[in-house]
């Protein structure tokens, strides 16, 4: 039997867990929007989405209640989207908003802080506002296709330059296996990357460094944040994670903490990768840490 | 064997294979190292419709795919031979989330108040010590616990720097989510055996004794004063949920 340094090991054990717990959401994912694919046309979707620019992101801020796979199951999900005609700023509010508007985000988040209201509304109102935000000044830039990898841009044109046939018949051709193993491929390859990262930093980072910055809001806070990013948890059960923080952290950092584990998930970001290029990746990431932090403050001087 | 065959059967095989040690964790029941049992179902529905999926595209012509940006999954599969491990003991005061968790309130407290004390399991006992106003209602309360053992740090303000630990992860999805939760046992047992020289840490251990209620800094803690300490095998499922 091989034995190895019981940290090295603990980071295996923490990375095959992503992998073991996220891959079933991927083929999950996969499935769904390819069935989403199948079934719906694009002209239905198209035209219930508001045309103006706050309604038409803050409709799709509260899709993610009927998709009900957490921040992994979400990419596949972003692309079929784009596939379908969502602009890309409508999709980046999407994936931002849906692991946190999720049934089961909700329950968890209920379960772990129903006795502090003011976390599970700021969660919540936050995770909406600051997804709607982004999206929309992104919704700004000229020219949102630039920010589409070439196989994200392939997928579209694709799509829109043929007369497209739906229905059962659509699942059981060649076409939907093969695209369901291409997507799966990409998909999985990413995860690997994200998990191995998180589970480096978890195992080889230690967390306390988050209790020596509980000096000062804006000090807790950004510890908070770091460790969300740290720890990579899935959305569906970080309530619980960040409880356990509650007793020593004011509702402040811990909603911060809420607002950025499922928002900027290293598995997740991972997996962004393969429909957007780095430098939108990167502008998501600082708008969302930079909100995050304003709205946390807010709360912060508002004594919470 | 021409470039595409080649991609071909390199993404069939790597698939097929991930779809088995989907299964075969399963099987095996190496699963509860990683995942919450709860999950282990649906694990398996994916895991086969995966198989399927795989098994149907084997006479489709596949698109071609780059081995450079298929490292990270060839890396997986490498990973997936060895042999399957829990979370190590030795992270255990790392992950510590100081003895507070979610689960303390009423409705699920209740249950644990009528049960016979020495049933209970280490999270049952953090529930009820988070729940439990004045923590003299515990005294002298049979334990009988199963975990392993650790200390804890030494920035430490809830336990004592002497004392041992005795622990379990506690996970909700899956390992990466595990927090440790500790019980205090007092260094010396009800015998007078130094419990620092008979266990070490990462060994796992079933304690027996009573909860004995201490005043530090004017703040009471209950720490179980062990009257038997036995080296145990590490259980079939490590985590507690």
């Amino acid at each position: 039997m091989i034995i190895l340094d019981p940290r090295l090991q603990d980071a295996i054990t923490i990375f095959l867990a992503i992998v073991i717990e996220a891959t079933p959401f991927i083929i999950l994912g996969v499935l769904f929007s390819g069935t989403v694919g199948a079934f719906i046309k694009d002209e239905w979707i198209l035209k219930f989405i508001p045309k103006n620019r706050f309604l038409s992101h803050l409709f799709t801020a509260f899709l993610g209640l009927f998709f009900p796979v957490c921040e992994c199951g979400n990419v596949p999900i972003v692309r079929k989207l784009l596939e379908k005609g969502f602009s890309p700023s409508q999709t980046i509010t999407f994936f931002l908003s849906a692991p946190i508007l999720n049934f089961v985000v909700i329950i968890t988040t209920l379960t772990a802080f129903g006795g502090s209201p003011i976390v599970v509304l700021s969660r919540f109102a936050a995770g909406v506002l600051i997804a709607v935000i982004v999206g929309i000044i992104i919704s700004f830039h000229p020219n949102q296709e630039s920010f589409l990898t070439p196989l994200a841009v392939e997928l579209c044109e694709h799509d829109h330059s043929h007369k497209k046939n739906y229905g059962l018949s659509q699942i059981l051709k060649p076409q939907f296996f093969t695209s369901f193993l291409k997507e799966f491929w990409e998909m999985e390859n990413l995860l690997i990357v994200g998990a191995a990262i998180a589970a480096g930093v978890q195992v080889f980072l230690s967390r306390d460094f988050v209790y020596t910055l509980n000096t000062h809001p804006l000090l807790a806070i950004l510890g908070m944040m770091t460790l969300a990013i740290i720890i990579s948890v899935c959305s569906t059960v970080d309530a619980f994670v960040a409880f356990s923080y509650a007793k020593k952290f004011s509702p402040a950092p811990i909603v911060a903490f809420l607002i950025i584990s499922p928002m900027l998930d290293l598995k997740a970001m991972s997996m962004l990768l393969t429909t957007y290029k780095p430098k939108l990746v990167g502008l998501i990431i600082i708008l969302v840490i930079s909100l995050t932090i304003l709205f946390s403050l807010g709360l912060s001087y508002l004594g919470y | 064997m021409n470039n595409k065959i080649t991609n071909k059967l390199f993404q069939i095989f790597i698939t097929l294979a991930i779809s088995a040690y989907l299964i075969r964790l399963y099987i095996t029941g190496a699963n509860a190292y990683y995942i919450n049992p709860g999950y282990f179902k649906f694990n398996l529905i994916m895991a086969v419709i995966l198989l399927i999926i795989v098994i149907a595209t084997f006479r489709w012509k596949l698109g071609k795919i780059r081995i450079l940006s298929s490292l990270p999954i060839i890396f997986l599969f490498l990973m997936t031979l060895l042999p399957p491990q829990a979370l190590q003991a030795s992270g255990a005061s790392n992950r510590d989330g100081g003895g507070t968790t979610g689960g303390s309130d009423e409705a699920n407290v209740s249950p644990l108040l009528s049960r016979d004390t020495t049933t209970l399991r280490v999270i049952d006992w953090v529930k009820l010590k988070n729940y439990q106003t004045d923590l003299d209602s515990i005294k002298g309360q049979l334990v009988d616990v199963i975990g392993f053992v650790y200390y804890s740090p030494d920035n430490s303000d809830i336990y004592a720097k002497d004392n041992l630990l005795i622990g379990r992860y506690v996970i909700t999805c899956c390992a990466v989510d595990a927090n440790t939760y500790g019980l205090e046992v007092a260094k010396i047992s009800a015998d007078g055996t130094d419990l620092s020289k008979k266990v070490s840490s990462n060994d796992w251990v079933r304690i027996k004794g009573s909860w004995e209620i201490v005043t530090r800094d004017n703040t009471k803690f209950a720490i179980i004063k062990a009257t038997e300490v036995t080296k145990v095998d590490k259980p079939q499922f490590p985590y507690e949920q």
